[in-house]
């Protein structure tokens, strides 16, 4: 019975995890689309909504979960991945309310190693796993998508330089739906799949289901209207950081870095090479200011969202570590859980009374 | 450090996104510049010269949905 409750809290945390995630990120498929006028901002996010929700059907491949490869599955108890879970949910709401995009899959895995660090000591982490799926790929990612999208915008320029601007911008607005739609879709066969891999384990470990067993219905139903519920209300100050705050975008440029952008994360899924979204839109639109005009991008702003980058796993394995030494004060049982989840509710009441909605965006000069 | 990822695989994302940044960027923009031009030679009574530029702009949004379609299809394909 114990035994339940705190599997029910996982579930209802991984679930919370997925709405910020899809909350978070939505500013990666939608912000440039919103920006230069492509769409309307309540239309792209029912867009990237749909989209996310329609993706998490399509692709289940969740046998690999997040942090496999990263922790040792055997170590793995429902209070680290509880703790794991706070630590991502903590980082992500962090960075949402200083409107910086930063990886939600980086802040999970960061949350994991943390509450595996504090749990089991450094026996239960591969290192060599964290250097592969997260350091270099946050490496590749930004650099590659600044490049690509720098060339493409070049190549744009070359193309229709002397075309009438309103018809390019008409044009460019309709590649960019389609660019955009390409973006949510990614992101929904991608995202929701790490909650669902997250419920799966916790059902393993708590013998409800057996490792060979297909996901539960009511698993990939829960997680989908979880990530696309979160993407329909939208973490407004992200897009507004990536639609206008790093460069003033027009829909040329907007295509440039979303077309390039759904291509290097295709290409990197085609090999099975981990890239964030986050970090590849963001370098997409960086690249495709720079090339322009290298000062057309603010570069105060582009050094926050590294410096929230290389913060993300640090500062979200420190809330991991911390949520699950809490935890254990209480014990071993489901008494350690439950006091956070209430304490974190209160906080999130406390923080709405405050009204969040208020609260600034970082900018490059604060 | 490419000991842990396969270099091989680092360097196939490079030129495969490098490659399609180049695609993408040169076939949609030859999309909005074949529709403007035939738009233009429309007006301008030249059919021929709209049928010559609007067929390039369908040739290339054809090529530009083939992309994407195979994007999808990898999406999909992935394991």
């Amino acid at each position: 019975m114990e035994n339940d409750v705190v599997l029910w809290i996982v579930v209802g945390t991984a679930l919370a995890f997925d709405f910020t995630n899809g909350f978070h990120d939505t500013a990666n498929a939608v912000a440039t689309s919103i920006s230069t006028r492509a769409m309307g901002p309540r239309v792209a996010v029912t867009m990237a909504a749909s989209l996310n929700f329609v993706g998490a059907f399509l692709s289940l491949a969740v046998a690999a979960t997040i942090a496999s490869g990263i922790v040792n599955a055997t170590d793995m108890t429902p209070e680290i991945v509880f703790a794991g879970l706070i630590g991502a949910i903590a980082w992500n709401l962090a960075t949402w309310y200083f409107g910086l995009p930063s990886s939600s899959s980086h802040a999970l895995i960061g949350g994991v190693v943390g509450a595996t660090l504090a749990a089991v000591g450094t026996s239960g982490v591969y290192f060599d796993g964290l250097l592969e799926k997260v350091v270099i790929p946050a490496l590749v990612a930004p650099t590659l998508a600044f490049l690509s999208a720098g060339i493409a915008i070049l190549i744009i320029y070359r193309i229709v330089g002397r075309q009438h601007p309103g018809t390019v911008s008409r044009g460019f607005r309709l590649g960019q739906i389609i660019s955009g739609s390409l973006f949510s879709l990614s992101h929904g066969t991608n995202d929701a799949q790490k909650t669902m891999g997250i419920i799966f384990l916790a059902l393993v470990a708590n013998g409800n289901l057996s490792a060979a067993e297909d996901i539960p219905n009511w698993v990939i139903v829960s997680s989908a209207t979880a990530i696309a519920l979160g993407t329909y209300v939208g973490g407004w100050r992200i897009i507004r950081t990536m639609g206008s705050r790093i460069i003033k975008m027009d829909p040329a440029q907007g295509f440039a870095a979303q077309g390039v952008g759904a291509a290097v994360i295709l290409s990197a899924s085609h090999v099975g090479f981990p890239l964030s979204t986050t970090h590849v839109i963001s370098g997409g639109i960086m690249g495709a200011g720079a090339a322009k005009r290298v000062s057309a991008v603010r570069w105060g702003v582009a050094g926050n969202i590294v410096v929230a980058w290389v913060l993300t796993l640090p500062a979200s394995a420190a809330v991991g570590a911390l949520t699950y030494g809490v935890t254990r004060v209480f014990g071993t049982g489901a008494a350690g859980p439950m006091v956070v989840t209430v304490g974190l509710l209160v906080a999130l009441v406390w923080a709405l009374a405050r009204r969040v909605s208020g609260g600034r965006t970082l900018t490059a000069e604060g | 450090m490419f000991a842990v990822v396969k270099a091989g695989d680092i360097l196939e994302v490079i030129w495969v996104s490098l490659i399609t940044a180049v695609f993408v960027s040169t076939t949609f923009s030859l999309v909005v510049v074949g529709s403007a031009r035939s738009a233009e030679a429309r007006r301008s009574g030249n059919g021929g010269g709209a049928l010559v530029w609007g067929g390039l702009a369908l040739l290339c949004f054809l090529v530009f949905a083939g992309a994407v379609a195979f994007g999808v299809h990898i999406m999909l394909s992935k394991s």
